[in-house]
């Protein structure tokens, strides 16, 4: 066996002598990879959206959400209406008795929205409300940036204290820091205590599995506020969401039915349909799942474009290397007369072939990227080009390589030297 | 690695020596018999030339002396080894260390430049490339082409491109030159100057045989083997050897 730097040294040589044919024949090749690559990169944007949203929700939680009347339009302002026969909605007690009866929640963490006006001294802030109580933070997984969390004392006194998440201090308090200033939420004044880190935003809506922007622009009271100041609207005497946080991952599942049958006997539900109950029950690994499924579907389809282009490209090659070995059935003669084995011309014309893809790899994963940006800039979809799908795209097209090139290089190994060399 | 040259001396070894050899083409109307049984020797440090019209079977003898076929009975010792059993991969390893083939059309690689051309053989013998690089640049300053190493082969004429070829037979010190019609493409005064290197490297004990039609070239061999009809016809010793006009190899360039 002749070393591989001079292998690949006469391979390029061989290409380079009809540089027109070869490119033509390496498209396949380029756009095969190129699009593996770009789909790659646009799916593991997605997940990495989905991902990023599964850590905003909380691995392990269940979140029992209540009928949101405000956002559904009328429909569902009747569906609440109709659950009023039955139930008072969601409330802390159900969610204390809940977390206290069932050995797999460990904990949870009521959250309760409020419409107010948000104001600092005379600027409006345009930001989301939410209530909840000191076992939030802890339960949801969010951090502190500066400051501090609520407190029991603050929960139990009704303490007209806030935290802010870090969007909202970048946008109003650019200047100093926010803790011991006052927000004026409906005329009562709340003090800044605490600022939450900035969660990663979403730049995308399609994923409807949590609003990451919506999160980043939260301000948070202790519940208690916020129920004292709320009662007064209608339909809303009950908290918005509840956090159930699971004692481990593998134990959501049965958690999640089990949470399921208590809400539905604390509610009077058991003979309503599912979509017409005032609450619904959400795993947010299944939500991930629910968008990762439809995120394979799309894989496969690309997948399998892609590995059709990959073997026509193949096929192209193949083309191309059979042309070659006839054409140069001369050089091969020679060779053979000076002491190339079958192996070595064999060698000789793999490596071509190789060569061929493996440098049609390369354009293929450049164009790629070419193809990644333009999605990303046409459509604003999430994208992430993974390093891992250029070395699989390349391993693939060099398989290509090996698949389409060994027959006509053994077809070149096999001719016989005295017929080769009398080849004009 | 390329051992320092040796001026082999003439003797009684025979480098080639072939018994009865017969070589059938099959082919789909019947099998054709080029040699017909076939004896001969070729000495070493002899220049001896084939001769025979096209269809004698003289291009099947060198093909079968090349180790480019294989014989279909009788027998073949090159230096010393019987060729007529080995398979493909040692017929190949023996073209490589023990022939130098010359062609009538030079058969150069038109996309490498001479030294690689020339360094082509030691490519297939595993040798390094810089030693590879500096046995070629050696040869080719010997039959005179050392201020061209660079050249791409269409830059040359005729006579050079047959002697990068000649180099190239010699850069695997091979028991035996074969050269087919060494001369048919070229001009009579370049055909002489090949002549001449041959002539050169034969008086530094180079084994040459070579095939031609052409008389007057035979002439410059030491014996003559007329084939006819894929048998020895005469074997013809010359009497008023051609001698080609001196000409001055580089044999500095060996040592």
């Amino acid at each position: 066996m002749v070393e591989w730097a001079n292998g690949v040294r006469i391979g390029l040589k061989g290409l380079a002598v009809h540089k027109f044919r070869a490119a033509l024949s390496m498209l396949g090749i380029i756009f095969g990879v190129a699009s593996v690559v770009a789909v790659i990169a646009v799916s593991e944007g997605a997940r990495g959206e989905v991902l990023k949203q599964l850590a905003a929700l909380g691995a392990n939680n269940i979140i029992v959400r209540g009928l949101d009347w405000r956002s559904g339009g009328s429909e569902s302002r009747d569906l609440k209406k109709k659950a009023r026969l039955h139930s008072n909605g969601l409330t802390v007690r159900e969610a204390q008795a809940a977390c206290d009866t069932c050995p797999l929640i460990t904990d949870y963490a009521p959250i309760r929205k409020v419409q107010a006006s948000v104001r600092i001294g005379e600027t409006p802030v345009s930001c989301e409300v939410v209530g909840t109580t000191p076992s939030f933070l802890k339960v949801i997984g969010f951090r502190l940036r500066e400051g501090r969390w609520f407190l029991k004392p603050d929960e139990e006194n009704s303490r007209r204290v806030c935290v802010i998440e870090d969007a909202v201090r970048q946008e109003y308090f650019k200047l100093a820091s926010p803790l011991g200033r006052t927000l004026v939420i409906d005329h009562e004044f709340y003090e800044v205590v605490g600022v939450l880190e900035s969660k990663e935003a979403s730049s995308d809506q399609k994923y409807e599995v949590a609003d990451i922007k919506q999160l980043n622009r939260r301000v948070y009271i202790p519940l208690s506020a916020a129920l004292a100041r709320t009662t007064l609207e209608p339909l809303c005497d009950d908290i918005t969401e509840i956090n159930f946080m699971c004692r481990s991952t593998t134990e959501i599942r049965a958690a999640s039915t089990w949470l399921n049958r208590f809400f539905e006997k604390n509610h009077n539900m058991e003979n309503t349909a599912a979509e017409e109950r005032d609450y619904k029950v959400l795993v947010a690994q299944d939500l991930v799942k629910q968008t990762e499924e439809s995120q394979n579907i799309f894989n496969y389809v690309m997948a399998c474009s892609a590995g059709i282009s990959l073997v026509v490209g193949g096929i192209g090659i193949m083309n191309i290397m059979l042309a070659n070995v006839t054409e140069r059935r001369r050089e091969i003669g020679i060779r053979r007369a000076v002491g190339a084995t079958q192996a070595d011309i064999l060698q000789q014309f793999l490596f071509e072939s190789l060569s061929i893809c493996m440098l049609g790899g390369l354009m293929g994963c450049a164009l790629g990227v070419g193809f990644t940006y333009l999605v990303h800039q046409l459509t604003q979809w999430q994208t992430s080009l993974a390093w891992w799908s250029m070395v699989i795209a390349l391993m693939v097209s060099l398989m290509d390589g090996v698949a389409f090139g060994t027959y006509p290089a053994w077809k070149a190994g096999r001719l016989d030297p005295i017929e080769a060399l009398r080849y004009e | 690695m390329i051992e320092p040259p040796v001026l082999l001396m003439p003797g009684n070894h025979d480098v080639i020596s072939i018994n009865n050899l017969v070589k059938t083409y099959g082919m789909a109307g019947g099998a054709v018999t080029a040699l017909k049984g076939i004896s001969m020797a070729v000495k070493r440090g002899e220049y001896a030339s084939i001769m025979g019209q096209s269809g004698s079977g003289k291009s099947t003898l060198l093909h079968v002396l090349g180790c480019l076929h294989r014989s279909t009975s009788g027998s073949y010792k090159l230096d010393d080894v019987e060729v007529s059993t080995l398979d493909d991969d040692d017929l190949s390893a023996l073209r490589n260390q023990k022939i130098g083939f010359v062609f009538q059309k030079f058969n150069l690689l038109p996309q490498e430049n001479i030294v690689e051309n020339v360094a082509l053989p030691l490519v297939y013998a595993h040798v390094p490339r810089a030693a590879r690089m500096d046995a070629a640049k050696r040869m080719l300053t010997l039959v005179g082409l050392g201020d061209r190493l660079h050249h791409k082969p269409t830059e040359l004429s005729g006579g050079q491109s047959q002697r990068v070829a000649i180099a190239r037979a010699l850069v695997t010190e091979p028991a035996v030159i074969l050269a087919d019609e060494p001369t048919g493409n070229l001009d009579s005064r370049t055909g002489d100057e090949i002549m001449s290197v041959f002539q050169a490297l034969h008086r530094m004990g180079r084994t040459i045989v070579q095939v031609t039609h052409d008389r007057e070239k035979a002439e410059y061999s030491e014996r003559i083997i007329h084939l006819k009809d894929g048998m020895i016809a005469e074997v013809e010793i010359v009497k008023n050897r051609r001698i080609a006009p001196e000409i001055q190899l580089n044999v500095e360039a060996l040592v």
